[in-house]
């Protein structure tokens, strides 16, 4: 139990990647809040942070459902507020919200463009300063990990929106590292290749052969899953990693090293 | 059970990363990171087999760690070292899961001061000696079982250095290496990856403050101060930082992370 009474803010922590994220921290003690956007939560998919709020407390785990637009500084302030009235403390902030709807880049609107940029980019910086605040009024040594991509050092085709946000994140993580490593805060991104979700998952799997045209890509022979995001999020947010700062961890089972 | 779902159904979320049952080569093992690094992984359960050309330190070594290791006494540079240290190490423990290559040399030396025979020091041992040891390791391990390589990079690698260009030169060409093996053992489950620290205050620093006072004219104490001023988290970084990452890197929960070169350095690589 690495995290016994670390409380951690997980943005987008109710599926995809996030959902593995916010699953980790739970098994290993830390008290979670599981921040969802109204967007991701309607649909096929109503009521899923509950569900998982309800399922980590069933398996003994600490966690609490919190909805916030993470592009809207009022909202990102009043969780920041509630985490400190509820909890007393922010430890452990992960900017996992993001989105990516795939665009051809000739038909891709203005409107798209900004929303993404808002929700990958302007969240992670609104998270980050709000969070970083705080730790540093309370003189806390947190530890704050952003989930960049490997679409930031990669171009794809209908992300032209979306992997420059996943650049803008790395080089936001390297700028505050230096600005809040004095402060005893580390910060880092872990950037995941292909992994295997509810959200990529029609991408992935749309058939047998789109399936083995990514694992082909992959040296290790697979698909990523959350929980191997989530491992390497652990890592560095454990005391194990108390030196690493700035760094972008990539979490691809190789899909990079030959682009 | 697709494969990714097997894999993460295998794991233990043990604090320390267990590596039970495994069998871990180390390079350079009789000192500094080398030595660090195999009290880290024999702490998470890891058999170590020490191979360091430092007979008297290597032995001691193997001596401190609690329960059972072996020490191998060689030098990596000749041509059937990497077979015979594979061999040997087969013989000993049945089976190979980890290398870590941290056997090393480092110069600092103007650039129009560097000898053919020192060049040849640098690139030998920080790069010809551990590509044969990690194909010779790679080609032993178990199909079945998969298996990990994790090198010593440098700071060194990222930048280009005024005072230590071959040793730049020797530790970028291991991140070009980490990617090139990361591709051709991928499908046989080997992970390789590369952890690049900047100063750690080890034994190879007593004879690096030596030749970088030669050349800049600086006490160690004006160079360390400058170091921890250009790091974030204003310290240097330890031998147990360095030595805790290729824990990770060696587990289970790294088993999607491969061909990567990894800072472990405090932030000081971002400000240089």
């Amino acid at each position: 139990m690495r995290f016994q009474g670390k409380v951690v803010l997980v943005t987008g922590g109710s599926r995809g990647i996030g959902r593995g994220i916010s699953e980790m921290f739970a098994r290993e003690g830390a008290s979670v809040i599981v921040n969802y956007a109204q967007e991701a939560d309607s649909g096929p998919f109503s009521g899923a942070a509950n569900q998982l709020v309800s399922a980590l407390q069933a398996a003994g785990g600490k966690a609490v459902a919190y909805s916030a637009d993470v592009s809207r500084s009022a909202e990102v302030n009043d969780m920041v507020l509630f985490a400190r009235k509820q909890f007393g403390r922010i430890d452990i902030l992960v900017n996992n919200a993001g989105i990516c709807p795939f665009a051809e880049f000739l038909d891709l609107t203005e409107e798209v463009w900004d929303r993404v940029f808002a929700v990958n980019l302007k969240g992670t910086f609104l998270c980050s300063q709000a969070v970083a605040r705080q730790m540093v009024e309370q003189g806390i040594r947190g530890r704050i990990v952003c989930i960049s991509s490997v679409g930031a050092v990669a171009g794809t085709t209908f992300q032209s929106h979306y992997c420059p946000t996943k650049a803008g994140v790395n080089l936001f993580v390297k700028s505050i590292a230096t600005a809040l490593g004095p402060h005893g805060i580390n910060v880092n991104s872990v950037m995941p290749g292909c992994i295997l979700t509810d959200l990529s998952e029609p991408q992935f799997l749309a058939s047998p052969e789109v399936e083995q045209s990514y694992v082909e890509k992959i040296p290790v022979g697979r698909l990523g899953a959350p929980a191997d995001v989530a491992a390497a999020v652990g890592f560095l947010a454990s005391e194990e990693a108390a030196y690493i700062n700035g760094a972008s961890l990539v979490v691809d089972g190789g899909l990079i090293a030959h682009l | 059970m697709d494969l990714a779902t097997k894999e993460v159904a295998k794991r233990s979320s043990a604090i320390l990363y267990d590596l039970k049952g495994k069998v871990a080569l180390i390079t350079g093992a009789g000192s500094g990171l080398g030595k660090a690094t195999a009290d880290r992984l024999a702490t998470s359960g890891a058999m170590i087999i020490a191979v360091d050309r430092e007979e008297s330190s290597t032995r001691e070594l193997v001596k401190s760690l609690p329960g059972r290791h072996h020490a191998i006494v060689k030098d990596l540079r000749p041509a059937l070292a990497a077979r015979d240290v594979v061999e040997h190490s087969l013989a000993l423990a049945g089976r190979l899961d980890i290398v870590v290559n941290s056997a090393g040399v480092c110069h600092f030396n103007r650039i129009n001061e560097i000898s053919p025979e020192e060049w040849d020091e640098v690139l030998e041992t920080d790069l010809r000696a551990l590509h044969f040891l990690s194909v010779a390791a790679a080609e032993a391990m178990d199909e079945a079982a998969g298996g990990c390589i994790i090198n010593l990079g440098s700071n060194a690698g990222r930048k280009g250095r005024a005072m230590g260009a071959h040793y730049a030169a020797a530790k970028a060409a291991v991140a070009s290496l980490t990617e090139s093996l990361a591709l051709a053992y991928g499908a046989k489950g080997i992970t390789v990856n590369t952890v690049c620290p900047a100063v750690v205050l080890t034994g190879m620093w007593e004879r690096n403050f030596a030749e970088l006072a030669r050349i800049t004219g600086k006490t160690s104490e004006q160079l360390l101060g400058g170091w921890i001023d250009a790091t974030p988290l204003k310290r240097l970084g330890t031998p147990e930082d360095v030595a805790n990452l290729i824990a990770f890197l060696a587990s289970d929960d790294a088993s999607f992370i491969t061909g990567q070169t990894i800072n472990v350095c405090g932030g000081f690589m971002l400000t240089c």
